[in-house]
């Protein structure tokens, strides 16, 4: 049986019997499927109606969320006694410098969204134009730092709002997450005028909760050279991890320093952090001062003969920078220390 | 690359695709799911769906037009579609090899010798299209209720029966459980005869391999009759050879290439190519050396036989009435069905419907409607997670015949350009007063009223208010303010605290009824009425009544969806039931004057 | 036994000659040509891509056509006193100018009788059979080549036309019975309507008629108030008709609307005055011996209201005919003939 049935069964090696054409024939099928199963999926991608309308029943019952940080597209409308006398432009983080050229540097890093310009026409004076420049910073302190940052000396400040000033052919502002400019093309009588009318009609416009910067309390007030306070956002005085500070200009016992207050996260935070400046002004080649001339709670650094001092207030971070003399770093870090204790 | 080895690949393709093509009718737009998966393209290519239903309606539907292609491929290259294309038959042709696996050479070769009960398949054939056909598509003797044509091709057409197979009796044994395509179990009532059916298939190609390839399939003998010009077809080189037989052991489709080949019954399986050790066989522009058939072993008369019989099958049928005046009350057609016997004309029995519908509650009908409607979709609200959904129009849009139709939502819902049509209505809800909580049971229940999906609501209520049995007439001890001391201490605590529950002062009828908020044994609380709030002493008698809320069905509103049978907590047998009243789809059915 | 197979015998032949082979071939190729062009025409042809409408399309929906007198002049004649059918009927038809006046010779005229029930003529529910066989002996004394008798029962009709007498008064005076059948419907639209759209009327004995006379008794109908002439075309109706009970007012309207017959006859002879419309007792009859013969079913109808001691503001079908123009309510002025037959 065994012989029988091998002498039936023929050796199935057949390879080299197959002809060209029946290989190409077989790749041939293989291609067709694969078009095939191509087309199915082509296919697939029109939807069948019935999913269509589960699609379309899922999103009509939800309102359309509204996107976030909706920036208007005008957030200036011409009060009454302006025409528009060029069209509306906005820039963006790619095309600000399209607009203000190197001076996006200033604007980009410290979270810069958008920049909404045009010029305005007043009705009475045709002759002149206001350009008006909205710079949407995403929050009030980074307003507040672009606006410091670029405040001219030779400021007049305005009172409309707490932070402002006027040049003489010019307003600056801040106004929420907004940094405002408006530069008029000629000076003339009514210039001052013109621009805070324009101003206050943004400003109304354009409603925000205004919160006070906490950290601008508590610098005392004496001796503070006027609207000197300045925001900081990162690499405060050389220091990479010194960050959102706020530094102001004192003028103590005829000298001049620079006060600074930072609040950190917790108490842990601020403590670490004054350190780590006293390391970094050491490492580069500071000295420190005894803690008997200091006293305790504050440290000080002679940094090439200026003099650098911190101390930290519960979670906030305070000092003095370049003053002149180690008594007079003492004497402001005492009177920051008070200003705490009385807020 | 081997011609055969090619087939192998052709033959796991298609049924790869045709099990995708199950997977993904579930409705969705995940990539698992439905979008827009072309899944009746199996169905479509088979073009006995497309001639049964030409024959039928005198058109030929949409996509339906797939079939001209394999029609055209055969007639220039044979039964390809049988052994390359066919998942049914690739199926059969896999079980038959485990079957005759390890078999001895003389047992391989005579369980492929033709038979000829292979004719068989093209009585089938022919007794089905001449169903379909007895009134020339609808031109003979319109509006006679037994001379219409019946459309029966889905009871033996492989890919419709596939499909039904898999859908109805396969897949559901893994969804729910190994896989999760549905959000929870699968239930067809009947399904087992479907898959019954489909196991005996399987197994019989132990006995033969391929047997319902042989013997039943009346696509089979469609594109054997189609195969008769065939441009090219499998035959000897030579008119002499060894007869060693080696093409007979694989021959799939039984069709003795070793002799005169029967051109009809090969499926270009190409076995006998590869087998034979003389390289004799090929696939080859002329007929074979050694003689081929090309016709069925069918005489003339036979086939007029066959055909008359197919003819007297849908007026038998009728005779039933079940068309017209004898129509199955809980025969539920889908939303978009035609009318019924336009319905009968194109219905394949693919269960398309049945797999798509996502609440799962349409379901293969038994004999209940007729023969004819065996396998047909009918809406059992029992089963399944919700009734028909208000807002879903998926089974009308998989049909691929449009036995049901492919309705838009405006259309199901009768908004927009329908608004004077009104929604497509299936059937009508009836309350059973025997059944229905707060019409036999004294107990609050709107369930169905809180659950119909239409706006204003099909259901309303009516309220009315029940003595409750064992306290219709108690007798007040005393009574102070808002809560009355009974003389009985027979009450369940907080058993009427619900607030369906009133107390009524029989000694005061004019008194409106107070809601009672809460009791013990012996004492009632209840909201007062104004002349009860001094503290009085009072001797009296007080009855205890519940408020029930009875479920009314608005006629003009009614859809019949049966979300409110499905709701029902009278889970034996529902309290309201959907039957087929009023269904829109045959204006005859109205139960109201149309407005 | 002609074997199908005879065919494959023949083939073998070619194969031993080259030349015949491709022969052969060729042939064969063109079969095949062939059948792929006839498929792909078929197909072609047959290629609907929309599917189905929502309602099967019936064919023709079809309107039925005037019958009434090309002057549309209102006549009505009113005989009151006897009881005797044929005597009354032929006084009032001379009295508006004879039969040839409404029927010509050659005319084919259908008439519509009341044969709803299965009742004997003595419970006045249907037509009486006196009535019907009078009047086609006037027809065809008039010159009419043939007289049919139709209706739609309620009950089966066979058994109505034969037990209330109307079938062998027909067939004594040679008018033929039409008995309804499905294939005798088809879907009518009356223009205007809101009820009766699409709906099977029984227009199959239609078929070739020039003249139409309607014949109904005078009764009262629980629903509809009074059943007379306008609520007689009822009986065209087919399909599941009882749903126009639910306005019957309206559909009596659509129906005065969709009949212009060429005369109404009006039987007041018996008058069912209770009970109606089937009766059953003789004691809901009142011998009221009028005969009404009008071509305003309007106005026949508003009279024979009398005779039930109603009015039209009892029936308000009678009144939304008028509205529709289908005739007047005010009878009187249309100037009634009327005779006492004594």
């Amino acid at each position: 049986m065994i012989t029988q049935k091998k002498s039936l069964e023929p050796s199935t090696d057949n390879s080299e019997t197959i002809s060209l054409s029946e290989s190409v024939l077989s790749y041939l099928i293989i291609g067709l499927l694969c078009l095939v199963a191509f087309g199915v999926y082509r296919y697939h991608l029109n939807f069948n109606p019935a999913v269509l309308s589960l699609e379309q029943l899922r999103k009509t019952p939800e309102m359309e969320t509204p996107p976030q940080n909706k920036t208007p597209d005008m957030p200036l409308s011409p009060p009454e006694r302006f025409s528009v006398f060029s069209p509306p432009e906005t820039f963006d983080y790619m095309t600000l410098s399209d607009k203000i050229n190197g001076k996006a540097e200033l604007y980009l890093p410290a979270g810069f969204k958008s920049l909404f310009a045009q010029r305005l026409k007043p009705r009475d004076t045709p002759d002149v134009w206001y350009e008006v420049f909205i710079y949407d910073m995403g929050n009030m302190l980074n307003a507040f730092s672009v606006y410091s940052a670029q405040r001219r000396d030779n400021a007049e400040p305005e009172s409309f709002t707490e932070f402002a000033y006027s040049a003489e052919n010019a307003l600056f502002w801040v106004h929420g997450p907004f940094y405002a400019e408006i530069i008029a093309s000629e000076v003339s009588d009514n210039t001052l005028d013109h621009l805070l009318a324009l101003a206050e009609s943004f400003n109304s416009q354009n409603p925000v909760s205004l919160e006070p910067i906490e950290e601008i309390r508590f610098f005392p007030e004496e001796n503070l050279v006027e609207h000197s306070i300045t925001f900081i956002p990162a690499n405060a005085f050389g220091f990479e991890g010194l960050d959102r500070v706020f530094a102001a200009r004192y003028r103590l016992d005829k000298e001049q320093l620079t006060a600074f207050i930072s609040r950190r996260n917790s108490i842990e935070e601020a403590v670490e952090k004054a350190e780590e400046f006293v390391q970094f002004l050491i490492t580069y080649g500071g000295t420190e001062v005894s803690s008997l001339t200091t006293g305790e709670d504050v440290q000080m650094v002679d940094f090439f003969g200026t003099f650098d001092a911190v101390l930290t207030v519960g979670p906030y971070l305070a000092g003095v920078h370049e003053a002149s003399s180690p008594e007079v770093a003492i004497k402001m870090v005492r009177l920051i220390h008070e200003k705490f204790g009385t807020e | 690359m081997k011609i055969t080895t090619a087939r192998q690949i052709s033959q796991i393709f298609f049924v790869i695709l045709f099990l995708w093509f199950c997977v993904t009718t579930t409705l969705g737009d995940k990539w698992w799911q439905l979008r827009g998966w072309p899944v009746n393209w199996i169905i479509q290519l088979d073009p006995l769906v497309g001639i049964g239903t030409l024959l039928a309606t005198r058109a030929l539907y949409a996509g339906l037009l797939w079939g001209l292609i394999t029609v055209v491929s055969t007639i220039v290259l044979g039964r390809f579609f049988c052994g390359w294309v066919c998942p049914f038959g690739a199926i059969h042709q896999f079980m038959g090899f485990c079957g005759k696996y390890k078999k001895p050479l003389k047992d391989k070769i005579s369980i492929n010798r033709y038979s000829p009960w292979q004719s068989l398949k093209y009585f089938f054939l022919f007794i089905f299209l001449a169903a379909a056909f007895i009134d020339l598509s609808g031109i003979l003797a319109p509006g006679n209720p037994l001379v219409t044509g019946s459309l029966q091709i889905g009871l033996l057409d492989p890919i419709p029966l596939l499909y039904r197979s898999v859908n109805l009796a396969l897949l559901p044994l893994f969804d729910g459980s190994v896989v999760h395509l549905s959000a929870s179990f699968r239930f067809y009532d009947g399904a087992w005869v479907i898959g019954v059916v489909f196991i005996a298939a399987m197994t019989l190609n132990f006995l033969r391999p391929r047997f319902y390839c042989r013997y039943i399939c009346p696509l089979g003998a469609l594109f054997g009759i189609l195969s008769r010009f065939a441009i090219f077809r499998i035959g000897k080189n030579k008119p002499e050879c060894s007869n060693c037989d080696f093409c007979e052991k694989n021959c799939e489709g039984a069709c003795s290439p070793t002799s005169r080949i029967r051109v009809n019954e090969c499926v270009l399986c190409m076995n006998c190519v590869k087998d034979c050790r003389h390289e004799m066989m090929s696939y080859r522009k002329y007929p074979s050396e050694a003689g081929e058939r090309v016709s069925p072993d069918m005489t003339r008369r036979g086939l007029v036989l066959t055909l008359a019989s197919g003819a007297l099958l849908p007026p038998m049928f009728r005779l039933s009435g079940t068309t017209s005046l004898n129509r199955h009350a809980s025969l539920v057609r889908p939303p978009g069905s035609i009318i019924e016997h336009e319905f009968l004309k194109r219905c394949i029995k693919c269960g398309q419907c049945m797999r798509i519908c996502p609440t799962n509650v349409i379901h293969p009908a038994g004999f209940e409607a007729g023969f004819e409607a065996l396998w047909t979709p009918s809406l059992n609200f029992r089963i399944g997670t919700s009734g028909c959904q208000h807002n879903c129009i998926a089974c009308g849009n998989i049909c691929p015949t449009a036995a049901i139709r492919p309705i838009t939502l405006d259309e199901r819902l009768g908004t927009g350009s329908y608004e004077n049509q009104g929604p497509i209505r299936i059937g009508m809800a009836f309350v059973d007063h025997g059944r229905c909580l707060p019409w036999a049971m004294d107990l609050p229940c709107i369930v169905c009223q809180e659950n119909c999906p239409v706006s204003p609501k099909a259901i309303f209520t009516r309220e009315i208010y029940q003595s409750v049995r064992e306290h219709n007439d108690i007798k007040i001890r005393m009574l102070e303010k808002n809560v009355v001391e009974t003389t009985n201490k027979n009450m369940e605590p907080d058993r009427f605290a619900t607030g369906d529950y009133f107390l009524k002062f029989i000694d005061m009828p004019d008194l409106s009824l107070s809601l009672i908020t809460g009791n013990t044994e012996n004492k009632i609380e209840f909201t007062g009425t104004d002349s009860l709030d001094k503290a009085l002493y009072y001797d009296g008698r007080a009855e205890i009544l519940i408020l029930l809320q009875q479920p009314y069905i608005d006629p003009e509103k009614c859809i019949g969806c049966g979300i409110c049978q499905h709701e029902c907590p009278v889970k034996g047998k529902r309290a309201i039931r959907i039957t087929a009243e009023n269904e829109s789809r045959n204006p005859e059915h109205s139960f109201l004057l149309s407005r | 036994m002609k074997n199908l197979e005879q065919n494959n015998t023949v083939l073998k032949e070619y194969e031993k000659k080259p030349g015949m082979k491709r022969r052969e071939f060729l042939i064969r190729a063109g079969k095949a040509g062939l059948c792929v062009a006839a498929a792909s025409s078929l197909g072609y042809y047959f290629y609907d891509p929309h599917g189905p409408a929502a309602f099967s399309q019936k064919e023709n929906i079809i309107t039925l056509p005037d019958f009434s007198l090309p002057d549309k002049r209102p006549v009505m004649a009113i005989v009151h006193g006897t009881g005797d059918r044929n005597k009354s009927l032929g006084m009032a038809i001379k009295a508006l100018g004879g039969m040839e006046v409404f029927i010509k010779k050659g005319d084919r005229v259908l008439l519509k009788v009341n044969a709803a029930f299965a009742s004997p003529p003595s419970l006045s529910a249907t037509t009486h059979p006196d009535l019907v066989s009078e009047t086609i002996r006037l027809c065809y004394a008039a010159g009419a080549s043939s007289v049919s008798v139709t209706d739609n029962p309620i009950n089966d009709p066979a058994t109505c036309f034969t037990l209330s007498g109307i079938d062998k008064a027909a067939l004594s005076q040679g008018a033929r019975v039409i008995l309804p059948r499905e294939s005798l419907f088809q879907p009518t639209t009356v223009s205007g309507a809101k009820l009766i759209r699409s709906w099977p009327l029984l227009y199959g004995p239609f078929d070739g008629i020039t003249k139409l006379i309607g014949m109904a008794p005078i009764k009262d109908h629980h629903r509809s108030g009074a059943s007379m002439t306008m609520k007689n075309w009822y009986g065209l109706l087919g399909g599941r008709r009882n749903i126009f009970h639910q306005d019957v007012h309206g559909v009596i309207e659509e129906l005065a609307m969709m009949v212009s017959p060429t005369l109404v006859i009006l039987d007041g002879t018996w008058t069912m005055m209770t009970n109606g419309p089937t009766g059953g007792s003789l004691s809901d009859l009142k011998q009221t011996n009028t005969m009404i013969v009008s071509t305003d079913q309007v106005a026949a109808d508003a009279y024979g209201a009398t005779l039930l001691g109603k009015s039209p503001e009892n029936l308000p079908h009678i009144l939304k005919a008028e509205a529709q123009g289908v005739g007047t309510a005010d009878f009187n002025s249309i100037n009634p003939i009327r005779i006492n037959a004594g």
